[in-house]
């Protein structure tokens, strides 16, 4: 399975928590999801989720004076956003548990195997 | 900001209105997507290193998640029978018609619905090619109202009685009013000023056919495909002024 494919379920959790650690714009998100790892994540991806995000009223935006001129737009979270983050939070905790526990689980086979 | 940036600013602004996207929210997109080509210039990122080789996939996938707005569709289609018909009857004024028979008042009507059609196809479709592929995609398509107007013509020439006599002054002051309207929808001096100059040049191609004579269908259906484009650069003309220079 491709990476990109893997991501589709997690990537909203993700951006949720970047939103969460400060105001962002989309830019500053991108290269923030870039540092942490996912650098084969196409940077253009984000604005159909921020979009989408914000439909959901999970986020919100305002608009703000930049220093490169052109007013930009930052983004937070609502109180619906930090539920749904502190919900994803618990989903991937139990999940990632689950994964880990049957990916070990398979080494152990392999070894007892040899 | 770079050629090919731009160039992708516009034909994604194109694609999202041409797909009936409210313009608030391309609007709102495009702001972001500038600001983020721009900082991603600096590191020597090109809008296919964002946004993705496939510029119209990319498109898809926003107007999936933005939701389209059918009462801004009918705004722009709208305007554009108004600016279509205004054209039509100062063409008429210019070409010293003022009597109309049945089969123009039914030919034309059904022409301009499928001018328009055929202009936001043929915009839609053309988006995020270049070259050849995009002169033949634009061509092959507008002359299909390009003959039905050439058709409706002819028509009119051999089986046509007329039916509807207006006079010189309700032709042009009609058409004066629907152009004017048009034009004062422009909120800056510019895109007023601009507007006026494409104005001219329109006319002045129908004005220079009837000054020197120039017969026949070709000319004439010439003229109007001039002014019909022309008036689509002129809506997307202040779409394309920056937003500081509109309000100022």
């Amino acid at each position: 399975m491709q990476t990109t494919q893997m991501l589709k379920g997690i990537i909203d959790g993700c951006i949720l928590s970047i939103i969460q650690e400060g105001e962002v714009y989309g830019y500053e998100l991108a290269s923030k999801l870039d540092a942490y790892g996912f650098e084969s994540f196409s940077e253009g991806t984000i604005y159909p989720i921020l979009i989408r995000l914000q439909k959901d009223n999970l986020i919100q935006s305002t608009l703000k004076k930049s220093t490169a001129g052109p007013k930009r737009k930052y983004y937070s979270l609502t109180e619906r956003g930090e539920e749904e983050l502190a919900d994803f939070q618990k989903r991937w905790n139990h999940l990632s548990t689950t994964v880990n526990q049957i990916l070990n689980k398979g080494g152990s086979v392999d070894e007892e195997r040899k | 900001m770079r050629k090919e940036n731009e160039k992708f600013i516009q034909e994604m602004r194109v694609y999202l209105m041409t797909k009936g996207v409210d313009e608030d929210e391309i609007d709102s997109f495009l702001m972001e997507a500038e600001d983020h080509l721009n900082e991603g210039e600096k590191e020597g990122k090109t809008a296919a290193d964002i946004f993705g080789k496939s510029p119209k996939a990319y498109a898809k996938e926003l107007i999936a998640s933005m939701g389209q707005s059918h009462q801004d569709n009918r705004k722009f289609i709208a305007r554009l029978i108004a600016g279509v018909f205004g054209i039509f009857l100062v063409s008429q004024f210019i070409d010293g018609n003022n009597a109309f028979s049945i089969i123009e008042l039914i030919g034309y009507p059904i022409s301009t619905i499928i001018w328009l059609i055929a202009l936001i196809s043929a915009l839609r479709l053309s988006s995020f090619h270049s070259g050849v592929r995009r002169f033949l995609i634009v061509y092959g398509i507008t002359m299909i109202p390009m003959l039905f107007t050439v058709g409706v013509t002819v028509l009119h020439m051999e089986y046509g009685t007329d039916v509807l006599f207006l006079s010189q002054p309700v032709v042009i002051t009609v058409g004066g009013i629907i152009i004017l309207g048009l034009i004062a929808n422009f909120t800056s001096l510019i895109g007023i000023l601009s507007s006026m100059v494409l104005m001219a040049i329109l006319f002045g191609s129908q004005l220079l056919i009837h000054l020197f004579h120039l017969e026949g269908f070709g000319w004439e259906i010439g003229a109007y495909a001039v002014s019909v484009v022309g008036l689509l650069v002129m809506m997307s003309f202040q779409k394309q002024v920056p937003k500081t220079v509109i309000k100022g």
